[in-house]
C-alpha cells in the first residue's frame, strides 16, 4: 500500500501544487516564487526515498500502479525502475535550478513558474508510465506546455520557432503512437495484455516472441515509424535547424528546461521502445546509425567555428552530445548503456549550468555576441571561474562528470569502425580549440566601452550553479553511486541483446499489406470522409476567417463520426450507441461553445484571426476559456475527444485496420494544427487588432454566458464519456 | 591530497590573504617533502619489492576500473624530485619580486603538483591519462592567468600542441584497450603481455600504438616548430616559466615514454625514429640558438628534452632520469641566482649549474654525457658519431645560453634566500660524485638492470673533446663569426617561415571553403524541403484561405473527388 502511495504521491504532487498555485495566482510574486521552489522540490523527497529503498531492497519491482481505463489498449499503468528513477531525480533537480534561475524571466513570471511545475508533473508521468500510449498522451501535453514556454518567453522570432517545434512534436508523437499501435496488434500473445508495456519486461520471453511469434512485417513497419518518430525528437543532421533555433531564439532558462525534458525524450524512447521491441533491427542498423552520429558529431564541432554568439555555441555543443548518446547506446558493449545514462545525466547538469551562466551574462551585458563580450569576464571572477569549470567539464576533463562518457564514446566506437573514432577525436579537437579560444577572449580581450561595469553573481543566481557544479564533481569522482543502481537492469538488457544478436531475422514480404487498404472497411463513405478531411486541411489551414475555420472544423468532426459509423458497419463491429450519441453531443457543444466565445471576444465585424492577436493580454479569462475549447477541438489528452479516438483505435486495431488508423490519425494531426495556430496567436502574439471596437463589450455578455455554460457541459460530459 | 588541498585553499579561503596562502602552501609542501623523503629512504634501505594499493572505483558487469598507485624506485625518486622542486619553487615565489602572485597561482600550482604526483604513481593507464590531462589543464590555467599576461599566440599554440598530443595518446589508449587481454589497461598487465611476445597485438597495431605514444610525448613537450609555445611567452615571470617547463615540458613527456617503453621498444622503426628525432631536435635547436639569440631561452629547454628523447631511443633510461633531475635542479639554481644578491657563493652556484648543463668535467653533467656516449658506443658506430655530435651541440647551445644569462643583470633585491640556490647546486655536485664513486649503483637501484656501459677511456675522451669543441664554437660564434654567415642563415629561416605561413593560409582557405560548401548544401536542402517541394500545396492553401466560402467548398469537393477517383483507380489496378 505504501508503495502505491509513494508512486501516487510522485505523480500527483506537482500537478496538485500547480493547481494550488493557480488558486494563489494573486499573491505577491516573491511568495509565489518561493512557493514554486518548495513545490518543485517536493517530489525529490519521495524520489530520494525510492533511491534508499532501491539500495536496501535491490529492486523497485513492487512499486507499481495500475488502473484500467474504459479503453482496453490504454491503461494508467505506472512503475519505477532505476533508469526512470534517476531520470526523474535529475529532471527535478534541473527544474529546481531553472525555477531558481527564474530571476532572469522578465514577464509573466507566475505563468512561467506554473508551467515549469506542470512540466515537472508531466515529465514524471512520462518517465514512470509503463504504458506506451499513456506515454504518448503525456508527450502531447508536455509538447503543448513547451510550445507556450518557447513562444511566450523567447525572442522576437520565437513564435515561429514555437510553431515549428509544435509541428515537429506532433509529427514525432504521431509516428511513435503509430509504432505503438502496430505493436498493439501483436502484443497480446506475449504480454497477455493489450497494452504496450514499457520496462520490466520478461526479456527472455520477449526474445522468443520477437523472433518467432510476432508478425515480422508489422513489426518492421512499427520500427520504421519509431525511427521516423526519433528523427523528430532527436536533432538529426540535416533536420537539426529547428533544434538549434530553439536554443538561439528561446529564453535561456526555457532552454534549460527544454534540455531536461523534451531534449531527453528522444533518447528515452530509443532506449525504452527501440532497444527492447526492436533490438534486432537496431543491431542491424547500428553501424550506419553510428556513422551518421559520428558525422553529425564532427559537423556540429566544425559548425562551432561559425557561431557568432554564445547561444549558437551552446546549441552546437548540445547538438553534438546527442551523437555521443547514440554511439554509446549502440556500442555493442556492456559498458555502453551505463555510460550512456551517466553521460546523459551529466549532460543534463552541465547544459543547465551553462544555460544558467549564459543567462546571467546576458542579463548583465544585454548581449551574447562574442564580439561584444570580449574581455567582459575579467571583471567577474566567479562567473568566469564557473564558466571555465563548466566548459572544461563539458569537454571531458577527468575527474568531472562528462569524462567517462566522452572517453567511452571514443573507446567503444573503435569496435564499429576506426574511422568513427577518428571522426570523434577530430571533433573533440575542434570543440576544445574553439572553447579555449573563446574563453580566452572572454576573459582577456579588450573590453567593449558600451557595456558598463559587469557585476558578479548574486547569491540567488550562484546557488543553483553551486548545486549543479557540486553534482558534476560528485558524479565525476564517484560515478558508482549512479551506475550501481542501474547496473543489473542494464546488464539484463545487454544480455538480451547478446541473445538477439545471433538471430537477426527479417522476413521478406509485402509490408504494405499490413495496412490492409483493400479490406472491406474501405467503403465509399469512409474513403470520401478520410480524403475530405485531408483536403479540408489542405485548403483551409491558412484560413484567417475564424468562423469559416469553425465551420470546417464542424464538417471535419462530422466526417469523423461518418468514418467511425461506416467502418464499424462494414466490419460488422458492434458500437456503443450511447457513447456515439454522447460524442456527437460533445462535438456539438464544443462547436457551439467555441462559436460563442469567438463571438464574445470578436463581435460581428472582426472575424479574422488578426483580431485574436494578444487576446491573453486583453481578456485573460476569455482567452483561457477559448484555449480550452481549442484544446477540445484538437482532441487533446484529458478531453472526451481523446478518449473517443482511443476507442476508435481499439476498434480498428482489433480488426487489423492499421491503414485506416494511419490515415485517420494523419488527418487528425493535421487538423489539430489549425486550433494550435489560434492558441499561438492568442497567447504569444502581443500585437492587438487596432480596429476592435469598445462598444461591443455590452453585446458580448450573452455569448460569454453561453460559452461558459458550454464549457461546464463539456466538463460534465468528459466525466461521463 | 596535500597538493590538492593547496589547490582548494588557493581557490577558496586563500584569496583573503596572499601571505597566509604562501605560508600555507609552504607548510603543505614541506609535509609532502618529508613524506617523499621518508618513502625514498625506506625504498633505498628497507624495501626492495614494489608495492601498490588499489580499489575498484567503478564496476560494470565484469569490467573493473581499478584505481590506485604503484610505488617503485623510479616513482619514489621522481616523487622526491617533485617535492624538492616544489619547495624550491615556492621559496622563489615567496621572494619579494613575486609578491604580486595571487592565491590562485598557488592553487593552480597545487593542482599541477597533485596531477604530477598522480602521474608518477599511476598504475592504470586511464589514471595516467587523467593526470596528464590535469597537468596540461593546470598549465593552461597558469598561462591564461591575468597576472601572467601571456600573449594569446602562446596559449593557442600550447593548446594546439597539447590537443594534438593528447589525441595521439588517446588513439594509443583506444588501441591498447581493444588489444589487451580482458581490456585491461593496467601497467602491470602491459608488462606481463609485452614480456612475452604479445600475441594479441598485430605488428601494424604495435606500430600505430608505439608511434602514437611517441608523437604524443613530442607534442606534449612542445617539440615541433609550431608547438614550441615557450618561445612566445614573456620573460617577466621566470619562476612560472620554470614551473611550466619542469612539469609539463620535461617530466610529463619523459615519464610517458618511460612508462610505455615496453610497447615502444617492441617496434624498431619507432625506436629508430626516436633516436633520429632526438638528434634532429638537438641540432635544430642549436642552429636556432645560433640564429636568434633572443630565443635562446625557449630553445634551450627544447634541446634538453631532445637529448632525453635521443637517450630514450638508445635505451638509456637511467641517463634519462638522472639527466632530468640535473636539468631541473640546474634551472632552479640559474633562475634562483638571477633573483639573489650578487655574492660570490651565488655566482659559484650559478656556475656549477651552467657547467653541469654544458657537461664540463668533473661535474655530474659530464659523467652523464659520457655514460650516454659509452652506452651508444657499445651498440653502433654510426650512432656513436651522432651521439658525439649531440653532445657537441648540447654544449654549444648551453654555452650560448650561458653567455646570454651572464650578460643580463643579476637582481640585488632578494637577500636571505641562499639555500634555494646553494642546496640544489650542492646536490648537482653530489650526484656527480655519487656517479663517480659507484656509477652502476643508481641505475641498478632505479631499474634493477644495467642498461649502460660506462667509464671507458675512448668515450670519456671523445665526450670531453665534443664538449670542448662545442664550447669553443659557441665562444667563437658569440665573438667572431661574421655577419654574412648569420644573415644567410637568417635568410634561410625567413624563407622557411614564409613557406610555412603560406601553407597555413592555404589550409585555412581550404577549411573555410569546406565549411562554406557544407553550409550551401544545407541551405539548398532546407530550401528544397520547405519552399520548393510544398509550393503547389501552398498555392492551394492560399486560394482556399483568401477566396470566398464557395470557392473553398468547390476546391474541397473537387480535390476529394479527384483523390477518391485516384484511390479507386489504384486499388482497382
Amino acid at each position: 500500500m505504501l508503495d502505491k502511495m509513494i508512486l501516487l504521491l510522485l505523480l500527483v504532487l506537482p500537478l496538485c501544487s500547480a493547481g494550488l498555485l493557480a488558486l494563489l495566482y494573486r499573491v505577491n510574486l516573491r511568495i509565489f516564487r518561493r512557493l514554486t521552489m518548495a513545490a518543485i522540490s517536493l517530489p525529490l523527497f519521495p524520489l530520494l526515498y525510492l533511491v534508499y529503498q532501491a539500495v536496501q531492497q535491490g529492486s523497485l519491482a513492487n512499486y507499481e500502479l495500475h488502473y484500467d481505463s474504459r479503453v482496453s489498449i490504454f491503461s494508467f499503468s505506472y512503475g519505477v525502475d532505476s533508469v526512470s528513477l534517476w531520470l526523474s531525480i535529475f529532471t527535478s533537480i534541473v527544474l529546481l535550478a531553472a525555477v531558481l534561475s527564474g530571476v532572469y524571466i522578465k514577464k509573466r513570471h507566475k505563468q512561467f513558474y506554473m508551467l515549469a511545475l506542470l512540466v515537472q508533473g508531466v515529465m514524471l508521468h512520462i518517465y514512470l508510465s509503463r504504458d506506451a500510449l499513456l506515454l504518448c498522451a503525456a508527450l502531447l501535453l508536455v509538447s503543448f506546455l513547451f510550445m507556450l514556454l518557447l513562444g511566450i518567453w523567447g525572442k522576437e522570432d520565437a513564435v515561429r520557432t514555437a510553431r515549428r517545434f509544435a509541428y515537429w512534436q506532433l509529427a514525432g508523437i504521431f509516428c511513435v503512437t503509430m509504432s505503438c499501435i502496430f505493436l498493439l496488434g501483436i502484443s497480446s500473445e506475449y504480454l497477455q495484455s493489450s497494452t504496450v508495456i514499457l520496462g520490466e519486461q520478461p526479456l527472455q520471453l520477449l526474445e522468443q516472441y520477437v523472433l518467432e511469434e510476432a508478425n515480422q512485417n508489422q513489426r518492421l513497419l512499427a520500427f520504421v515509424m519509431l525511427l521516423l518518430g526519433l528523427v523528430c525528437f532527436l536533432p538529426v543532421i540535416g533536420l537539426h535547424r529547428l533544434f538549434l533555433d530553439i536554443y538561439r531564439s528561446g529564453h535561456l532558462v526555457v532552454a534549460m528546461i527544454y534540455t531536461a525534458s523534451i531534449g531527453t525524450i528522444g533518447i528515452y524512447l530509443f532506449y525504452r521502445i527501440g532497444l527492447t521491441y526492436f533490438a534486432d533491427f537496431m543491431l542491424l542498423l547500428s553501424k550506419p546509425i553510428m556513422w551518421i552520429a559520428a558525422i553529425q558529431w564532427l559537423f556540429s564541432c566544425i559548425s562551432l567555428w561559425h557561431q557568432k554568439d554564445a547561444r549558437g555555441w551552446l546549441a552546437c555543443l548540445i547538438w553534438g552530445q546527442y551523437s555521443l548518446f547514440v554511439l554509446l547506446m549502440l556500442a555493442d558493449s556492456q559498458l555502453g548503456l551505463p555510460m550512456m545514462w551517466l553521460h546523459l545525466f551529466s549532460f543534463l547538469l552541465l547544459a543547465s549550468l551553462l544555460s544558467g551562466l549564459l543567462a546571467a551574462i546576458e542579463e548583465r551585458t544585454k548581449t551574447l555576441q562574442f564580439k561584444e563580450l570580449r574581455g567582459q569576464l575579467k571583471q567577474v571572477p566567479f562567473v568566469s571561474g564557473l564558466l571555465v569549470m563548466v566548459v572544461i567539464a563539458w569537454l571531458g576533463l577527468p575527474g568531472l562528470s562528462h569524462f567517462l562518457g566522452s572517453y567511452h564514446a571514443l573507446l567503444l566506437s573503435f569496435q564499429a569502425s576506426r574511422w568513427i573514432t577518428v571522426c570523434l577525436v577530430l571533433g573533440m579537437i575542434s570543440s576544445v580549440a574553439f572553447a579555449v579560444r573563446k574563453l580566452f577572449y572572454l576573459q582577456q580581450g579588450q573590453t567593449e566601452a558600451r557595456i558598463n561595469k559587469v557585476t558578479d553573481l548574486r547569491f540567488i543566481e550562484a546557488f543553483p550553479a553551486i548545486i549543479l557544479l557540486t553534482l558534476v564533481i560528485v558524479m565525476g569522482m564517484y560515478p558508482v553511486i549512479i551506475v550501481d543502481l542501474m547496473e543489473f537492469e542494464l546488464h539484463q538488457l545487454y544480455a538480451y541483446w547478446q541473445q538477439i544478436e545471433t538471430k537477426i531475422f527479417i522476413e521478406s514480404g509485402h509490408y504494405i499489406d499490413v495496412l490492409r487498404f483493400d479490406s472491406s472497411a474501405w467503403q465509399l463513405p469512409v474513403i470520401v470522409s478520410v480524403v475530405m478531411s485531408l483536403v479540408i486541411w489542405l485548403v483551409n489551414h491558412k484560413q484567417t476567417n475564424v468562423f469559416r475555420m469553425l465551420l470546417w472544423q464542424t464538417v471535419y468532426h462530422a466526417l469523423t463520426l461518418v468514418v467511425v459509423l461506416s467502418s464499424a458497419d462494414a466490419l460488422s463491429a458492434e458500437l456503443n450507441g450511447q457513447r456515439i450519441v454522447l460524442i456527437a453531443i460533445w462535438y456539438a457543444i464544443m462547436i457551439i461553445g467555441s462559436y460563442s466565445m469567438l463571438k464574445a471576444v470578436l463581435g460581428h465585424s472582426h472575424a479574422t484571426l488578426a483580431a485574436l492577436h494578444g487576446l491573453y493580454y486583453r481578456q485573460p479569462r476569455h482567452a483561457l476559456v477559448l484555449l480550452l475549447f481549442m484544446l477540445a477541438l484538437m482532441s487533446a489528452p484529458l478531453t472526451a475527444g481523446f478518449s473517443f479516438q482511443l476507442s476508435m483505435i481499439e476498434l480498428w486495431s482489433s480488426q487489423g485496420q492499421y491503414g485506416l488508423i494511419l490515415l485517420w490519425l494523419v488527418a487528425h494531426a493535421l487538423m489539430a494544427t489549425i486550433p494550435l495556430e489560434y492558441i499561438i496567436q492568442m497567447y504569444m502574439n502581443k500585437e492587438q487588432c487596432s480596429g476592435l471596437m469598445q462598444d461591443q463589450q455590452a453585446k458580448q455578455k450573452g455569448y460569454s454566458l453561453l460559452g461558459y455554460c458550454s464549457l461546464l457541459a463539456l466538463l460534465v460530459l468528459a466525466f461521463w464519456i | 591530497m596535500l597538493y590538492l588541498s593547496m589547490f582548494v585553499i588557493g581557490l577558496t579561503v586563500g584569496k583573503g590573504s596572499h601571505k597566509g596562502m604562501a605560508r600555507c602552501s609552504l607548510l603543505l609542501s614541506s609535509i609532502a617533502f618529508v613524506m617523499a623523503a621518508g618513502i625514498l629512504w625506506e625504498r633505498s634501505t628497507v624495501h626492495r619489492d614494489d608495492y601498490s594499493y588499489d580499489f575498484d572505483w567503478l564496476v560494470i558487469g565484469d569490467i573493473f576500473y581499478r584505481i590506485g598507485y604503484e610505488l617503485n624506485n623510479v616513482s619514489s625518486w621522481l616523487l622526491m624530485l617533485i617535492a624538492s622542486l616544489n619547495i624550491l619553487l615556492l621559496l622563489l615565489l615567496h621572494n619579494k619580486q613575486e609578491q604580486q602572485m595571487i592565491a590562485s597561482i598557488y592553487g593552480y600550482i597545487g593542482l599541477l603538483l597533485s596531477a604530477v604526483s598522480g602521474l608518477v604513481l599511476a598504475d592504470h593507464m586511464l589514471t595516467f591519462f587523467t593526470c596528464a590531462i590535469l597537468i596540461s589543464c593546470s598549465v593552461y590555467l597558469l598561462l591564461s592567468h591575468p597576472v601572467y599576461g601571456c600573449v594569446p599566440k602562446a596559449i593557442f599554440r600550447f593548446v594546439t600542441a597539447q590537443l594534438l598530443g593528447f589525441s595521439a595518446f588517446l588513439v594509443a589508449l583506444v588501441g591498447l584497450y581493444w588489444y589487451m587481454p580482458d581490456h585491461s589497461l593496467q601497467f602491470t598487465m602491459l608488462e606481463t603481455v609485452f614480456s612475452s611476445s604479445a600475441p594479441s597485438f598485430t605488428p601494424f597495431m604495435k606500430k600505430i600504438i608505439a608511434g602514437a605514444l611517441v608523437v604524443s610525448a613530442l607534442l606534449i613537450a612542445g617539440i615541433s616548430p609550431y608547438a614550441n609555445w615557450m618561445k612566445h611567452i614573456g620573460t617577466e615571470r621566470p619562476v612560472l616559466r620554470v614551473v611550466m617547463f619542469c612539469f609539463a615540458n620535461a617530466l610529463l613527456p619523459a615519464y610517458l615514454l618511460l612508462r610505455f617503453h615496453m610497447i615502444i621498444t617492441e617496434v624498431d622503426t619507432v625506436v629508430w625514429l626516436c633516436k633520429l628525432a632526438g638528434a634532429i631536435i638537438v641540432v635544430w635547436c642549436t642552429v636556432r640558438m645560433l640564429l636568434d639569440a633572443q630565443q635562446t631561452l625557449s630553445y634551450i629547454g627544447m634541446m634538453m628534452v631532445g637529448i632525453i628523447v635521443f637517450a630514450y631511443g638508445h635505451g638509456a633510461y637511467g641517463y634519462m632520469i638522472v639527466q632530468l633531475t640535473l636539468i631541473l635542479f640546474s634551472l632552479i639554481v640559474i633562475y634562483g641566482a638571477k633573483m639573489q644578491s650578487s655574492s660570490i657563493i651565488v655566482y659559484g652556484a650559478f656556475l656549477v649549474a651552467i657547467l653541469t648543463l654544458i657537461g664540463v668535467p668533473p661535474l655530474s653533467g659530464y659523467w652523464m654525457q659520457q655514460s650516454l656516449v659509452a652506452t651508444i658506443a657499445g651498440t653502433s658506430t654510426g650512432w656513436f658519431i651522432v651521439s658525439l655530435l649531440v653532445v657537441l651541440c648540447s654544449a654549444l647551445g648551453t654555452t650560448i645560453y650561458f653567455t646570454m644569462q651572464w650578460k643580463t643583470q643579476f637582481n640585488q633585491t632578494g637577500k636571505g634566500m641562499l639555500p634555494v640556490v646553494i642546496l640544489p647546486a650542492l646536490l648537482l655536485i653530489a650526484i656527480g660524485l655519487l656517479w663517480l664513486v659507484d656509477y652502476m649503483q643508481l641505475e641498478i637501484w632505479l631499474f634493477e638492470k644495467v642498461t649502460s656501459e660506462s667509464m671507458k677511456l675512448l668515450p670519456m675522451v671523445l665526450t670531453m673533446l665534443s664538449v670542448a669543441v662545442g664550447v669553443i664554437i659557441a665562444w667563437l660564434f658569440s665573438e667572431r663569426i661574421t655577419d654574412a654567415f648569420a644573415s644567410s642563415l637568417e635568410q634561410a629561416d625567413q624563407q622557411l617561415k614564409s613557406q610555412a605561413e603560406r601553407f597555413g593560409r592555404s589550409v585555412m582557405r581550404l577549411g573555410r571553403s569546406i565549411v562554406s560548401l557544407e553550409q550551401m548544401i544545407e541551405r539548398g536542402v532546407v530550401q528544397l524541403l520547405t519552399v520548393w517541394l510544398p509550393y503547389p500545396f501552398r498555392i492551394v492553401s492560399r486560394a482556399g484561405a483568401n477566396g470566398h466560402l464557395l470557392h473553398s467548398v468547390v476546391l474541397v469537393v473537387v480535390f476529394t473527388a479527384v483523390v477518391t477517383a485516384l484511390w479507386y483507380g489504384i486499388r482497382g489496378r
